[in-house]
């Protein structure tokens, strides 16, 4: 049973052998719908803020601090740029009401720092039109059009026209602004011939690789249209892929692909106090930085899984098992890959013992894009405390029934293998009194059984499974396009697999593929 | 999630609504007409209650029963068994959603499968859940088209999101604090901001700058703003109704939990019915993931087993006696607080009618019989609808379906209980859901409606 991840891959892989028809690829051949994708709460709050740096130079913060809208998302979802596909629901808009008028009201003072004219002079038309401009430009990303300044010229005299002074005129101006839909959805609405304007493909790479507004940079070049040409796009993208170690969403990627964050969320013993999730969530970030800034180009998912350069400080350094006084990037033999470290370990784990059937269930399934099947009605999988026993081994004991190890083959081998770790993610050679041991067969890798010695053994066949790459682009592609790939998609995949494995598995060459497919590709237009 | 929902509340307080959990606060008593039904057609009421963590056989009282007309309460829902003429008990119901490992979330009441991710977990609906379906039609013109709220587990959580849909890929989010409910229903007195002449300009042209960008679109694109459409017009009747509505004074309760909120959220719910506020109440105690979210139960747990324990939980994965006992007490109060809920719609209104002949109740788990969600689905209904529904202390046991063998004679789908709900209580439909194996109907039973 494949996962909403899997079925791209394995349709690509089939070719002639889908029962529908095969897709016809053609650069030009429209697959994209149009769409308007929601902001999430970062890119909102951003985009925001820019509007308080047209006057006063940079401001790093709210000018006051009002709640955020959109930091709700569909848990199940596997990645928040699934926030593409939300639309605005009553709790959101209650916040978002909230932040709105707070912006709102802060936003006429900067106005009138700049001259006054609304708070002495009713009806400068060329003072409002600046200021209409500027609301547009910032929060909208593109210039005003005639309608959007005719519009809030018509507002701003309807608000005095009622009484409202010309500040406060301004501000209902900008409070609509800032619940405007052409704010709060990007929008990607192209045409059959085009695909997407200048403006939208500026948006577009600048908030997927950034979560930000375009830049200056970026700015000049959409207002002479010069985006439209695809080697100034990709230049563009590859200006702010420099620096890859601060490209926010390929950080935000491998945090969300990983999951590691869960460690914040598991309690442990309270007298555990070496433990320290949070110090632990920065090593795992830092080794990812460190990571993304030395193979972004070439091999990242391999570093990934398997290097074991790690982060250590001190606050970590007794779940690392290493000298107190450690303080920076080492190398710790055994330590292979992120699922090695004692964030990902203590995340995959209960309050008091290792979650093997879990870890392999994500193996599987993140890693591996497989689903397992749901447990059946009226099973009770407790693990009964036997002395002398390791929890493999009672695992294994209760699953090993025909009716069980269907499924277990898939994911107690995978997890068997992290069994040298304890729930810390400290390295144990015990369990309950017991060796333990971590070698066991990996049922399920291209069609075929692999034996694994260990960790490092596991991720070295991992790493070098064609599925565990195919399933990596897979996953790229659902957080870059923030929704999952369909039928429709799998000439893109196609392109991305052969970019990726040509490029030497660069994967910031398939992070421009991906981006440069959603700016040029020719929108189908629905007739609404 | 929780500076979310602080955030929610420091909303509430930023626009005047309410002052947050105090014990007794007294309901504005400004009476509205419209709460009595006097001068209303009696429109069809229709309640969900599930909790999470699975409705067994045993506790459905399957063993005890003989035949459709003959048959038990189990402990566990003895507490209902005063309504028995007017229950029905539907067992055996087929569907199988993917990733509903430990609740089939918004699959269930949709009838759709998740777009992505678990179910379990708070996947992307497929499509609206059957509240927002009915909810768009028997609420017209009220204040809320539906009222949701529920229990979770997470003490820092305000709002949750696990149960209901009010459309593809739209999750829609209910309070799991009584104080938020609270908050929700009876904003105060100081809407002023809000419906100001200023606010309702400012909203004139939003509406029209959604509307126009709408235009460019189509199907789902441009469903994400009728729902921004939607979400404003609900924040405007909420607005407006605001004190129209009338109440005794209504316990909120300082401390969190299942057994502090609960009845207070079932009370509020009474009010919102009785005032006309909405004629559809969603309730999810621990929805979603029982893991994650399923909440524990303290004080009933005094004298039983658990009390070492402190508190009773899911039990899923301890022992299976373990598991039924906890679930025995868990469905035990839970049906104590829904008898409380239904006898005070027995009380009369003016007009001499009283509501619980107009409400049809459904209580069910959103992982259906089990801890570990199986495919075979069972609701309790009390409450005919006034007529609309044949329930008449009857136990149907359709034949129970395996998602890996073909279909049996004499079984029934999830999405044909949907729509013979829905067309009980006045809402005809004849097909619901995407999630139907092929040659399986989604048609309406004809053993729970009038012949």
């Amino acid at each position: 049973m494949d996962s909403p991840l899997r079925p791209l891959v394995t349709a690509v892989e089939a070719g002639g052998a889908e029962p529908e028809a095969p897709v016809v690829c053609s650069p030009s051949l429209p697959v994209l719908q149009n769409r308007i994708v929601r902001l999430d709460s970062h890119s909102y709050k951003t985009t925001v803020q820019a509007i308080f740096n047209s006057y006063r130079g940079q401001l790093d913060r709210w000018p006051i601090d009002p709640p955020l809208p959109f930091t709700r998302f569909n848990s199940g979802d596997p990645f928040t740029t699934f926030a593409a596909s939300y639309s605005v629901n009553e709790y959101d808009f209650e916040e978002l009401l909230v932040a709105a008028r707070v912006a709102a009201e802060a936003y006429p003072a900067f106005v009138v720092s700049r001259g006054g004219c609304f708070k002495t002079t009713p009806g400068l038309p060329a003072c409002q039109r600046e200021v209409i401009s500027e609301l547009t430009t910032k929060l909208f990303n593109r210039p005003a059009s005639e309608l959007e300044f005719d519009e809030a010229l018509t507002s701003l005299a309807e608000h005095q026209a009622a009484g409202a002074t010309p500040v406060k005129a301004m501000e209902l101006v900008a409070r609509a602004f800032l619940l405007s839909p052409r704010l709060l959805f990007r929008d990607e609405i192209g045409t059959a011939e085009k695909g997407l304007n200048s403006y939208q493909r500026a948006q577009l790479i600048s908030f997927g690789l950034t979560g930000r507004s375009p830049d200056a940079a970026l700015w000049a070049l959409a207002g002479k249209d010069e985006l439209q040409t695809e080697a100034v796009l990709r230049s563009e993208i590859r200006r702010l892929m420099a620096k890859p170690e601060s490209l926010s969403s390929l950080r935000r990627f491998f945090r969300e692909y990983f999951r590691w964050g869960q460690v914040l969320e598991v309690s442990k013993d309270p007298k555990a106090t070496f433990h320290q999730p949070a110090a632990l969530v920065q090593d795992i970030e830092l080794t990812v930085e460190r990571h993304i800034s030395l193979h972004a180009r070439a091999g990242l998912l391999r570093a990934v899984l398997l290097s074991d350069e790690v982060h250590v400080s001190p606050a970590t350094a007794k779940s690392w098992q290493v000298a107190e006084n450690s303080n920076g990037f080492m190398t710790l033999a055994g330590r292979p890959g992120l699922m090695t470290q004692p964030a990902w370990l203590a995340g995959f784990s209960e309050g008091e013992h290792n979650r093997l059937v879990g870890r392999g269930r994500f193996v599987r399934e993140r890693l591996l894009c497989t689903v397992v099947p749901p447990l059946p009605g009226g099973i009770f999988p407790n693990i009964p405390d036997q002395p002398g026993l390791t929890l493999r081994a009672r695992i294994e004991q209760q699953t090993s029934g025909q009716s069980c190890a269907g499924c277990h083959r898939l994911m107690n081998g995978l997890g068997a293998a992290f069994e040298g770790f304890d729930h810390f993610g400290r390295p144990q050679t015990t369990d309950n009194g017991a060796a333990v041991d971590t070698s066991s067969t990996v049922a399920g890798l291209g069609g075929r059984e692999v034996a694994v010695a260990n960790p490092t053994d596991l991720m070295k066949t991992l790493s070098e499974a064609p599925e565990v790459h195919d399933c990596y682009l897979a996953n790229l592609f659902a957080f870059y396009v923030g929704r999952t790939a369909t039928r429709e998609d799998q000439c893109e995949i196609t392109r991305l697999r052969t970019v990726y494995r040509e490029s030497g598995e660069d994967t910031l060459a398939a992070i421009e593929e991906l981006l440069v497919w959603q700016a040029t590709n020719a929108r189908a237009e629905v007739t609404p | 999630m929780s500076r979310i929902d602080q955030s929610r509340r420091r909303f509430l307080r930023a626009i005047g609504f309410g002052a947050g959990a105090q014990v007794l606060l007294p309901v504005a008593t400004l009476l509205h007409s419209r709460a009595f039904g006097a001068e209303l057609p009696r429109t069809k009421k229709v309640v969900f209650i599930s909790l999470g963590g699975g409705l067994p056989d045993a506790h459905l009282g399957l063993s005890l029963r003989k035949s459709e007309t003959d048959w038990g309460y189990h402990e566990a829902l003895e507490p209902l068994s005063a309504w028995r003429s007017k229950t029905a008990i539907v067992r055996g119901l087929h569907m199988r959603i993917n990733g509903s490992q430990h609740s089939a979330g918004v699959g269930l009441l949709s009838c759709t499968q998740p777009l992505d991710g678990n179910a379990q977990d708070g996947c992307s609906p497929g499509g609206p859940t059957i509240d927002q379906v009915l909810g768009a039609k028997l609420s017209a013109g009220a204040t809320l088209s539906t009222l949701l709220f529920g229990i979770d587990s997470d003490p820092t959580r305000f709002v949750h999101q696990s149960l209901f849909a009010s459309g593809r890929n739209q999750p829609t989010p209910y309070p799991v604090r009584a104080t938020t409910l609270f908050e929700r229903l009876f904003p105060g007195s100081s809407a002023a901001q809000s419906s100001s002449a200023d606010s309702k300009r400012v909203m004139g042209r939003l509406r029209a700058d959604i509307s126009r960008l709408r235009t460019k679109l189509a199907g789902e694109e441009r469903a994400k703003l009728d729902q921004y459409l939607s979400s404003i017009d609900a924040f405007d009747r909420r607005s407006a109704g605001i004190n129209t509505c009338a109440s005794s004074a209504i316990a909120v309760p300082e401390a969190r939990g299942l057994v502090a909120e609960l009845p207070s959220m079932l009370d509020m719910a009474v009010t919102a019915l009785r005032c006309g506020m909405t004629n559809v109440i969603g309730c999810a105690i621990g929805g979603g993931n029982s893991h994650s979210h399923y909440p524990a139960l303290i004080g009933p747990h005094i004298g039983t087993r658990f009390e070492a324990q402190g508190y009773i939980g899911v039990h899923g994965h301890d022992a299976p006696d373990m598991y039924f006992d906890g679930r025995t007490l868990a469905w035990r109060w839970v049906s104590s607080q829904v008898a409380n809920f239904l006898r005070q719609l027995e009380a009369p209104t003016p007009d001499g009618r009283r509501l619980i002949d107009d409400t049809t109740l459904v209580l069910f788990s959103d992982s259906g019989p089990d801890h570990h969600n199986g495919n075979s689905y069972r609701f309790v209904i009390i409450g005919d609808a006034g007529g609309g529904l044949r329930t008449g202390g009857r136990f149907l046991n359709f034949v129970e379906d395996v998602y890996w063998e073909p279909l049996k004679a004499g079984s029934a789908s999830v999405n044909s209980f949907m729509t013979t709900l829905a067309t009980g209580v006045g809402v005809p439909l004849q097909a619901f859901g995407d999630v139907l194996e092929s040659g399986r109907s989604s048609a309406p039973l004809v053993q729970l409606l009038p012949s």
